[in-house]
């Protein structure tokens, strides 16, 4: 084996493992593109249950099949805060009148994860426990509108709930493990975001 | 060797690629379906809500007709989906509309149920509120309705729902709070309200109708309420309007129950005048029956109160309507204090007076447990109020869903339970 030959050896090598840096760096990235989109569609998933069970609840605050139940909006919230809400319906229409209230924990109650601003979503059903409904959520705010579109400030007190005719849900969640942070500086957290501009129960316009 | 190795290595990273790429495809795959699931659902909830909005507004412009729009639809196209609806009467005057809308492969069911809606439900109720203005310190207990402009001034506080036909009239700055909500666009005419009455006093209908005969056709009668349940009155009878020195009947005390079944009393073509004590549920209505605004009123000279204050006993089952063709009067008594009325009044024609309430040498209050439903509003004292009585209303809670007998309903139907 000549000079030569040993040249073309180590140039073969450099130049393979400079392939071999690109495949594993592309192999890297869509290792963490596959968990960003797999923890993406998981987190989507996760909120469109979320938001059909909101919705199905919010809709049907002030229902019962019992007319004369709720005299007004008022009976129907009773407590209407920036990330704490208490609605009282028939959520399941099965005669009962139901108390649910959502509300978040705090932001240290993760402990698994890098994401310093998720946290769980409760939902509470008459006096029972609160159900854990979603992990890994942001931002869950509520903003209150009377009949003029405006603002009302929160917390409403409960005697002043009836002045509410429509809610703004916000909810974004995102994934509790940062996917993107090594190769990137744009959001490095899978992330999700929904919101209900108006959202009215008819049965606050009852009677 | 290297050769061997560099297929390996490609083989391999193409396998992981493939992989991959396909999971990540799927998730692209599934994103998309959860982006059309929700839309599609979204969708089909949205054209069950416009069938549902189109039936109550075909049925709400027949609701007083003798038919009643029951045909509902049967696959109409709307945006894209499918709206059927059907229209059922399963008793008790409830009307039940169940809208479906139907998008792509989704499906959404509304449920709406109606009934009649019954003028005792108003804590206040005016056809006309002329230039009088809600201002601060005003507060108003349980729904009201105007059939006018709801006109405000400063912050007045309604406790109850609010509903109006023409919107807010607003004098300068003024921040109300509807704390039970608020709807413009309510119309609810006031007209023809005893005609539920005239029913439940017919053949063998278990109400009491008192009225003259004869050569004097008009009554005046005097009734007492009093706490056994029984029930004293007596009454004089003319030819005219003017009853002069037209002798009174011989007093009768009798039960309610056996006096009128149903709950039902009617003065035709006369007045009557009232106080006591009530145990039990009673309607007492005068009619004018055309012979003019002499008669059709209903006087009160002394307190008319519950036997079982529903505040304190929530099981009271004591309910009163004062119906009145013209007007409900507390008559002048220069000795009253307060004065306690419990029951749902409705004056059609006229109002509540406080007969000559600048004469009082001072200021009282008119406590009312229950509601007012009347044509216009009148005052109750002089404008500096130092004469005449505070109108002082608190809504009976009860009366949301539960109403005196035959109590005179608007003619149209509400809204009672929306399940979406």
């Amino acid at each position: 084996m000549g000079f030569n030959t040993l040249l073309d050896i180590l140039g073969a090598m450099f130049i393979g493992g400079i392939l071999m840096l690109s495949l594993f760096q592309v192999n890297t990235s869509v290792i963490i593109n596959n968990g960003y989109y797999t923890t993406d569609t998981a987190l989507q998933e996760g909120m469109l249950n979320l938001v059909q069970l909101i919705q199905r609840d919010l809709r049907r605050m002030g229902y019962s099949q019992t007319p004369g139940f709720f005299t007004d909006a008022k009976s129907a919230i009773t407590q209407a805060d920036t990330s704490t809400f208490t609605m009282i319906g028939d959520v399941d229409n099965n005669g009962t009148i139901d108390t649910v209230t959502y509300s978040v924990g705090a932001t240290n109650q993760m402990t698994s994860g890098s994401n310093p601003n998720d946290r769980f979503l409760y939902r509470k059903v008459n006096s029972g426990t609160p159900n854990v409904v979603f992990l890994g959520v942001t931002v869950f705010n509520f903003v209150y509108y009377d009949l003029n579109g405006a603002k009302l400030a929160t917390p409403i007190p409960a005697s002043e709930t009836g002045g509410i005719k429509s809610i703004q849900v916000s909810i974004q969640a995102q994934s509790s493990t940062s996917y993107r942070d090594a190769y990137s500086k744009d959001s490095s957290y899978a992330n999700v975001y929904w919101r209900q501009l108006r959202l009215s129960s008819k049965n606050l316009n009852n009677r | 060797m290297f050769g061997r190795a560099s297929l390996f290595l490609v083989l391999g990273f193409s396998m992981i690629f493939t992989v991959y790429t396909a999971n990540i495809l799927f998730t692209t795959t599934r994103t998309v379906d959860y982006y059309s699931q929700y839309y599609t659902q979204t969708k089909a909830a949205q054209v069950a809500e416009t069938g549902a909005n189109m039936a109550c507004n075909a049925f709400f412009l027949t609701q007083s007709a003798t038919t009643q729009w029951a045909a509902g639809y049967s696959n109409v196209a709307f945006d894209g989906g499918t709206i059927n609806v059907g229209v059922t009467f399963p008793g008790g005057g409830i009307v039940m509309i169940t809208s479906i809308g139907s998008y792509s492969t989704t499906a959404d069911t509304i449920q709406i149920k109606l009934r009649p809606s019954n003028f005792a439900k108003f804590g206040n109720f005016y056809s006309n509120v002329g230039n009088v203005y809600f201002a601060t310190g005003d507060t108003t207990d349980g729904p009201i309705h105007f059939n006018t402009t709801c006109n405000v001034t400063g912050n007045p506080v309604f406790l109850g729902k609010v509903t109006c036909l023409n919107g807010i009239n607003a004098y300068g700055t003024s921040n109300p709070k509807f704390l039970g909500g608020f709807q413009s666009g309510v119309s609810i005419s006031l007209n023809n309200t005893t005609t539920n009455l005239a029913s439940a006093t017919g053949p063998s209908s278990g109400g009491v109708t008192l009225g003259g005969s004869g050569s004097k056709p008009y009554i005046n009668v005097d009734m007492t309420f009093n706490a056994d349940g029984t029930v004293t009155y007596k009454s004089q009878s003319s030819a005219t309007s003017s009853f002069g020195s037209s002798s009174w009947t011989t007093p009768v005390t009798t039960p309610l129950s056996t006096f009128a079944p149903n709950g039902v009393i009617l003065v035709k073509q006369g007045n009557v005048t009232t106080r006591g004590t009530l145990n039990g549920r009673i309607t007492l209505a005068a009619v004018a029956n055309g012979a003019g605004s002499s008669f059709g009123n209903v006087y009160l000279d002394n307190n008319l109160v519950y036997n079982s204050d529903p505040r304190i006993n929530a099981s009271s089952t004591d309910m009163l309507g004062l119906v009145a063709e013209n007007n409900i009067q507390l008559n002048y008594n220069n000795s009253f204090g307060d004065v306690n009325v419990m029951g749902s009044l409705l004056a059609q024609n006229g109002g509540l007076v406080i007969q000559n309430y600048g004469s009082y040498p001072t200021i009282h209050n008119f406590k009312l447990l229950g509601g007012l439903t009347a044509n216009t509003l009148n005052a109750t004292s002089d404008a500096s109020i130092t004469h005449g009585f505070r109108y002082n209303q608190k809504y009976d809670s009860r009366l949301y869903d539960t109403y005196p007998p035959y109590f005179p309903l608007t003619g149209t139907y509400e809204v009672i339970s929306w399940l979406e």
